[in-house]
């Protein structure tokens, strides 16, 4: 530190540090494989209620879903389609890009493409979207506009000279360029107001009761798993419901501290499982978990790409020339 | 050879490789401003909308990188009520076929998810939706039926829930007679 450096400069150099000194592609990168891990499985799932979802025929008056939730630009490729047979096109090419966009296939335009596609059966039918797809949006968004395809991607290592196999860890080490960490240090602090605006919105008599742990309804399901035990033990719902509440209030201070921050991920990624097994939300919490990779180190997330990354190798290809 | 000698490009090449520096700290800075306010925004106008402040956006649908207040591990927005459709199918052969929409045997959990949404929505005031849906449940069935009536259900939680569970309240919206093709709405009135 420069003692005669003005502490408006100082200031300044401090401030961009935060947002541009953060070395890390690998986060985005992993952010990348989870999120069009979820976004292929979500559009699967949509496989099974294509018509009824989007179609003419379906359920609903499409004019009328619309009005219900209205949108600026409710743009939606699905307008330009008249035919049961032209939807399973469009949806086939929305999982090819979203297939695309996990392997890391130039993930800016593959990105964006699942973008459109997405929005497009949120626009076309909104009475159907639900948390996982805000979610979902909000990731593409954000990747789409990073440098997520940097490692941990099928092209770049294919076409690399000597050639190595997919998802092998590069060599040299990629460059990292300083919008990667602007992005990372974007999707830090939109993590921690998520969980504080979710921390302060359940401060209420009813949820901390454990009242509301149950959605109305669910129960008709089955879930949550292990209900039998909260109806045994309402003291067990109510301690859970205070958990969530207090993790949820008070994660945005305590992952900054590097004391806390491993203790606090394990334990939000322990709770968002155990939600999401238990309530049968597992693609948005499975979800939550990959996006808290966003505040492990870079250097624990290098260990683990150079580790898992040659058991990913495919054994069928011939061994690479650099052997 | 200088294709255009009236440009002066020596002297243009080196004012801008001087500014270049205090230009990309510009942008640098500006772009750290775009953000704080992006995220100021997100925290006041979460989703569009700010049920503490009473703010509302136009814009109702979480969009891009805006979030609804809601539960971070996934929890609906903390719903006292679940509304469902019933449905009465009486088949020419004498049969009554009894369903719900959303079905709760779907499988996997996206998937009733969002069936789920849908049935909220529908269960509600809405007689054109139930007139749409009666279409497409005949669209849907083998042979022509006698008679459908359809039921908008809701799960009411009573208090307290985990020990009781939920209490179900039904209500007729209408029924399509087979014979005359007709669909007749319960009027509001006579609706409970």
């Amino acid at each position: 530190v420069n003692p005669r450096e003005p502490v408006w400069e100082r200031g300044l150099r401090v401030w961009l540090q935060f947002w541009f000194d953060l070395p890390s592609v690998t986060a985005l990168a992993f952010l990348r494989i989870a999120v069009g891990v979820v976004l292929f499985y979500s559009l699967f799932v949509y496989s099974f209620d294509l018509s009824g979802h989007l179609s003419a025929t379906g359920w609903g008056d499409l004019t009328v879903l619309r009005q219900a939730d209205p949108v600026a630009w409710p743009f939606s490729v699905f307008d330009w389609i008249e035919s049961t047979w032209w939807l399973w096109i469009a949806h086939s090419l929305a999982m090819l890009a979203a297939g695309a966009f996990a392997l890391g296939v130039i993930p800016s335009l593959t990105g964006l493409l699942s973008l459109l596609f997405y929005l497009s059966y949120g626009h076309r039918n909104p009475a159907v979207m639900v948390d996982l797809d805000a979610l979902l949006v909000m990731l593409l968004v954000y990747l789409i506009l990073s440098p997520c395809g940097r490692v941990m991607a099928l092209v770049p290592e294919l076409f690399r000279r000597p050639r190595r196999y997919p998802l092998m860890p590069p060599e040299p080490d990629p460059p990292r360029p300083p919008w990667g960490a602007f992005m990372i240090r974007l999707l830090q602090l939109q993590l921690c107001l998520m969980y504080f605006l979710s921390g302060i919105s359940s401060m209420f008599p009813e949820w901390l009761s454990g009242s509301l742990l149950i959605p109305p309804g669910l129960a008709e399901r089955g879930l949550p798993v292990g209900l039998e035990g909260f109806r045994s033990s309402p003291t067990g719902a109510v301690a859970l419901a205070f958990a969530l509440t207090l993790l949820s209030l008070f994660y945005g201070v305590l992952v900054w501290l590097p004391r806390f921050r491993y203790a606090v991920l394990g334990v939000t990624s322990l709770a968002h499982f155990i939600v999401g097994v238990m309530w049968g939300l597992l693609a948005f919490n499975m979800l939550m978990i990959a996006l808290n990779v966003v505040f492990v180190e870079d250097e624990h997330l290098e260990w683990v790409r150079h580790r898992v990354g040659p058991l990913l190798t495919l054994p069928w290809l011939p061994a690479p020339p650099h052997a | 050879m200088y294709p255009a000698p009236w440009l002066p490009l020596r002297r243009l090449s080196v004012w801008a490789e001087e500014r270049a520096p205090a230009a990309l700290l510009s942008l640098k800075v500006l772009l750290t401003l775009l953000a704080v306010a992006h995220l100021a925004l997100v925290f006041l106008l979460p989703g569009g909308r700010n049920t503490f402040l009473a703010l509302e956006a136009r814009d109702r649908l979480p969009h891009l990188t805006f979030w609804r207040v809601g539960g971070a591990f996934g929890f609906p927005d903390f719903p006292r009520k679940d509304g469902f459709i019933r449905y009465a199918i009486y088949a020419q052969n004498g049969s009554v076929q009894q369903g719900s929409f959303p079905n709760p045997d779907i499988r996997p959990d996206l998937r009733y998810t969002r069936w789920a949404a849908a049935g909220r929505l529908v269960s509600g005031d809405r007689p054109d939706m139930h007139a749409k849906l009666l279409l497409y449940l005949l669209e849907h069935l083998p042979s022509p039926p006698l008679k459908v009536e359809l039921f908008a259900g809701d799960w009411v939680l009573e208090a307290p829930p985990i020990t009781d569970g939920a209490a179900v309240r039904v209500r007729r919206l209408g029924t399509h007679d087979g014979l005359s093709q007709a669909w007749k709405p319960v009027s509001r009135a006579g609706n409970q």
